[in-house]
């Protein structure tokens, strides 16, 4: 009976949805539980999740996933009414239990439940609580319509909104079901009603169903409340515009009353505007959690795997970012709590043996500094030994034998971000394949952030991500080079200084600027877009900072400062590394904003070269 | 608009933009031209291809503008106020044909078009055919491949690099 009963998509994707919400909260509620088996309140709350999944499959028809939930559900139910204990094999037949929930959903949303074959998971579900205690009273709800029909006069079910048909819970219907059912008939009826209502789903919404799950949003009605608030306050003030228009038309002589009737309108409008664009964003904003609660469950499954003792601690989960930057920042951070899992933290044994605690430790946490976001992931595990990574970059040609002399401990560790580089002796099916953390700095570099390593040997390892608040604005320091402007991101800017010509000092595969006592690389944009020289050398340099790396970056004046909506470029320029994207400036042209991690990059290329070139 | 009286003898019809570009007359299926606008102020982006002239702003959106002269490899031209940028999609990204003039739009039946000769300069895979009007010759762009195989170049030139 799977899909004969024609199905609203929209009532569908609702299901999704909160199903997808209840799975993912339900794989961490699950590794607490394992925790503190007695916390009646995890308990419950994972009770709850699997009741409502299997309330709405019924009502939908999903039957695989009624019959899988109603058996996870038994355990739990046993569990809460203590005839039960927690095992590690109970908590893995029900985390399969999830998986295999999460696969059926996923299915859902790529056409439709496939077959199963439950048959092993539903025997383990029973299995693994051991001897049963007693037989188990509850009717199996596949037999019992899962609909109050009493509370739902068919001839209303129009005017009843989804959220609205109240799934009852099975024990509170089941006696009524012992007697004869009067209303058996009425819930055939009320599901032709249904079919009649909704709209079979056709191909084409199925499809639309599958991207929507991306774009949808919660929202706090707060927000949104303030938003219209401050519409209301734009259309105000549209009406004054219309007003001063029209004084204008008709009492030309009065000029300088209406001036200051536009200079005051202007001025409101500039400030509605602003309002209007950071309570937009913050509407976009979602707290990390939504990619951290993945984690408990990772950490556990990985490290049994590996036979390793993790305390993961989870700090700033309340720290809210754009739902863009959420999305994209999920895989980076996988990658690199799986690398500190594999390769960051020893086995219990060697842990022992080195006078540290058996159980390692991970440490997530995010909190936000200034307009940036900082997550920082880090392990009391072994550290990363910077001679071992800087053998490893002279073997892969990635730096001459003699130049990695010159580089300071940061330069070194920086050479694990390079593409190919991978320092794992033996590759795991985890992480060491060396496709790792160059994937991390180039995900973080289109999120305009950065990483950041820090290690020591013996005490273990840092990384830290940062992450503007939001992908859509960024203050820029405008710049001028020969006729072309660029911004470049406010925060990379450190400093901008004036220079004279015998500050510049021409060395091997490049130049040097020494300013204030200090040295530092000096970058000619010309070059790196190699195009002919364009500045002279009295000037202003641009001190850019990444991390712990300075360098200087030569323009021909300042234009000053400006807050600009960053729009991405053409598919047609995604090769040109130095480039973040481009913005629009007041006049309407076209502004290119530059990106400082791929100049950087690009000069470190071209110094490389130059490098090779002199040693060949 | 004077074709329209073949439109029932001809078979299927072909709606083109007949543009310029230096001696040569061009057509594009209408359907493919998203709007037809003014040169404007353009932005260079650098290391970029060396037929894309630059960006623009088209109503908030940054569209990249190829100039068909330079496509082609003729020699540039200062744009002047018969220059415009025919807006178009092509796989998927929305860009500019930058072209010298806009001439009119055609309709042909389809069996004016044949198949391209060898011409002089344009020729290639990028033109679909040629309609001969009663004294002209109009040649029909494809601009799927034309920029299909700007691509491979840049990436020749960018491997040779």
């Amino acid at each position: 009976m799977n899909n004969e009963m024609a199905q609203d998509p929209v009532l569908i994707e609702e299901f999704l949805v909160e199903s997808e919400e209840l799975l993912e909260r339900m794989d961490q509620d699950m590794v607490l539980l394992e925790e503190n088996p007695q916390d009646a309140e995890i308990l419950n709350r994972i009770f709850r999740a699997l009741h409502t999944i299997k309330g709405t499959s019924g009502f939908l028809g999903f039957d695989p996933l009624v019959r899988l939930s109603h058996q996870a559900e038994e355990i739990l139910n046993n569990l809460r009414r203590g005839e039960l204990r927690l095992t590690t094999r109970i908590t893995d037949s029900l985390l399969q239990s999830r998986d295999q929930l999460g696969i059926m959903l996923r299915d859902l949303r790529h056409g439709g439940l496939q077959n199963y074959s439950l048959d092993d998971l539903l025997a383990e579900l029973v299995e693994a609580q051991g001897p049963p205690v007693r037989e188990s009273s509850v009717p199996t709800l596949s037999s019992v319509p899962p609909l109050d029909v009493a509370a739902l006069p068919s001839s209303k079910l129009e005017d009843v909104a989804p959220q609205q048909i109240r799934i009852v819970e099975a024990e509170a219907v089941a006696p009524t079901f012992a007697a004869p059912l009067p209303h058996m008939e009425a819930v055939a009826e009320i599901r032709t009603e249904v079919a009649k209502v909704v709209q079979p789903p056709s191909n084409e919404s199925g499809n639309k169903t599958a991207d929507s799950q991306a774009q949808t949003l919660r929202v706090d009605v707060g927000k949104l409340d303030e938003l219209v608030n401050l519409i209301g306050e734009l259309v105000l003030e549209r009406n004054r515009l219309a007003q001063i228009s029209r004084d204008l038309t008709s009492q030309p002589d009065d000029l300088r009353a209406i001036a200051e009737a536009l200079n005051l309108s202007a001025a409101r409008l500039s400030f509605i505007t602003d309002e209007l664009q950071t309570t937009g964003l913050k509407t976009r904003m979602v707290p990390i959690e939504t990619v951290f609660r993945r984690f408990p469950r990772l950490v556990r499954d990985v490290a049994h795997g590996l036979g390793k003792e993790v305390e993961l601690i989870v700090r700033g989960e309340d720290t809210e970012l754009d739902k863009t930057m959420v999305e994209l920042v999920g895989d980076p951070l996988v990658h690199l709590i799986r690398n500190s899992l594999d390769h960051g933290l020893e086995m219990p044994e060697l842990r022992a043996s080195k006078g540290k605690r058996r159980e390692g430790t991970i440490r997530l946490e995010a909190q936000q500094e200034g307009d940036q976001i900082v997550i920082s992931i880090k392990d009391d595990g072994a550290g990363i030994d910077p001679e071992r990574i800087a053998r490893k970059a002279v073997e892969r040609g990635l730096v001459t034998p003699e130049r990695v002399q010159l580089l300071n401990r940061a330069e070194i560790l920086d050479f694990i971000f390079l593409p190919g580089f991978s320092t794992a002796e033996k590759t795991s099916n985890l992480s060491g394949r060396g496709v790792g953390m160059d994937v991390v700095r180039s995900n973080l570099k289109k999120m305009n952030g950065s990483v950041q390593l820090e290690s020591e040997v013996g005490a273990g390892t840092t990384v830290l991500l940062r992450l503007p608040l939001t992908l859509a604005i960024l203050p820029v320091l405008l710049v001028r080079v020969r006729e072309d402007v660029y911004g470049i991101p406010l925060r990379s800017v450190i400093e901008t200084a004036r220079i004279q010509p015998h500050e510049v000092h021409r060395v091997e595969g490049g130049e040097l600027l020494h300013l204030r006592g200090r040295t530092l690389p000096l970058l000619r944009l010309g070059r790196i877009f190699q195009q002919t020289e364009t500045v002279d050398n009295d000037a202003r340099a641009v001190i850019l900072g990444l991390g712990e790396r300075r360098v200087a970056l030569l323009v021909d004046q300042l234009l000053g400062q400006e807050s600009t909506v960053i729009k991405p470029l053409s598919a047609l320029f995604h090769d040109i590394a130095c480039l973040a994207g481009a913005t629009i400036s007041g006049d309407g042209r076209v502004r290119l904003v530059l990106d400082p991690a791929g100049i950087l990059a690009t000069a470190d290329a071209a110094v490389r070269l130059a490098a090779q070139g002199a040693s060949a | 608009m004077s074709a329209t009286a073949t439109a029932s003898s001809g078979g299927e019809i072909l709606q083109l933009v007949s543009f310029h570009v230096d001696e040569e007359e061009f057509g594009l299926e209408i359907l493919r031209v998203q709007e037809i606008i003014r040169i404007q102020p353009l932005t260079r982006v650098p290391a970029s291809p060396a037929f894309v002239e630059g960006v623009i702003n088209l109503r908030g959106r940054i569209i990249p503008v190829v100039s068909l002269r330079q496509r082609f490899g003729l020699a540039p031209r200062e744009p002047d106020k018969l220059t415009r940028i025919i807006v178009t999609e092509v796989s998927g990204t929305v860009l500019g044909f930058m072209v010298d003039a806009v001439s009119e739009v055609l309709r042909l039946p389809m069996s004016t078009v044949e198949p391209p000769p060898r011409l002089g300069r344009v020729e290639r895979e990028y033109v679909r055919g040629v309609a001969n009007l009663d004294n002209r010759l109009l040649i029909l762009l494809d601009i799927d491949r034309l920029m299909s195989e700007a691509e491979e170049e840049v990436c020749i030139e960018t491997t040779q690099a």
